[in-house]
């Protein structure tokens, strides 16, 4: 019986450890996030505007620091912030983007911050009106002078 | 004893309200030049950093989107960047904890 309880104990202890080998050679990653798009042929600036969105990293440097809390998420958050900020925009050029972190006491708090003019879509500009030329000057009356 | 803790606990909380802030880094380029919209390509960087013994020590951390800017910028030889797409990634290394930026946009050659 013994015999049969230390088999057990080792092979939950070898699933733990498998569990744990998993979580740590896994990682997380963020969502791809389009922070610049390509402006549209036309388009007006909105203004300048900026946002940011923060997540943490919970007992870091550990292996349950793959348990991240709103991290994953930060930078489309901050993008959305971002164009909230510009009404009516629909995307941003000039992007700049910088973080700032800080740690405290169980986990470390990082935030993401983007920068950079709002624009939106506007329609092709009309042509320019076409400028109508005067009318030929009629001919110079003869003078009826005779040399 | 409790001198020593006190101590310990001044140094902690004062690493703790220490914050740390990256380089603004600027990702595209496109606004007001002339290029040719015809000859897109795709460009893709990746840096990393790491946070060290608690995340007390950062190592490269601060730079990382900056060197993955720079690298794409280089890939671009000199091109336009727009369509930039940004992705975080951390893994757990044992002795910390590794952050990852990496970048990817579409870069069209400048035009005079």
């Amino acid at each position: 019986m013994p015999l049969a309880m230390n088999h057990d104990q080792d092979r939950h202890r070898l699933a733990s450890l498998a569990g744990a080998a998993l979580l740590a050679v896994t990682g997380c990653a963020s969502n791809v996030v389009t922070v610049a798009q390509r402006p549209p042929e036309h388009y007006e600036r909105v203004g300048h505007t900026s946002g940011e969105a923060c997540g943490v990293l919970l007992f870091y440097s550990t292996i349950y620091s793959i348990f991240p809390v709103m991290l994953t998420s930060r930078l489309q958050r901050a993008y959305t912030d971002a164009l909230s900020h510009a009404p009516g925009a629909t995307g941003l050029v000039n992007t700049e983007i910088s973080e700032f972190y800080f740690w405290w006491i169980v986990g470390t708090t990082y935030c993401t911050m983007l920068d950079g003019d709002g624009i939106r879509e506007v329609g092709a500009p009309a042509p320019p009106p076409e400028v109508e030329s005067p009318p030929p000057a009629p001919p110079a009356p003869p003078t009826g002078e005779t040399p | 004893m409790t001198r020593h803790a006190g101590r310990l606990l001044s140094l902690v909380l004062c690493a703790a309200s220490v914050a740390c802030t990256t380089h603004p880094v600027r990702l595209d380029n496109i606004e007001n030049v002339h290029y040719d919209p015809t000859r897109p390509t795709e460009v893709k960087s990746e840096a990393c950093g790491t946070m060290l013994l608690f995340a007390f020590i950062p190592v490269k951390v601060r730079s990382r989107q900056l060197r993955a800017e720079l690298a794409i910028q280089n890939q671009a030889n000199g091109g336009v960047l727009t369509n930039v797409r940004v992705q975080e990634r951390w893994l757990w290394i044992l002795f910390g904890t590794l952050l990852c930026t990496e970048i990817s946009a579409t870069a069209y050659p400048r035009v005079p």
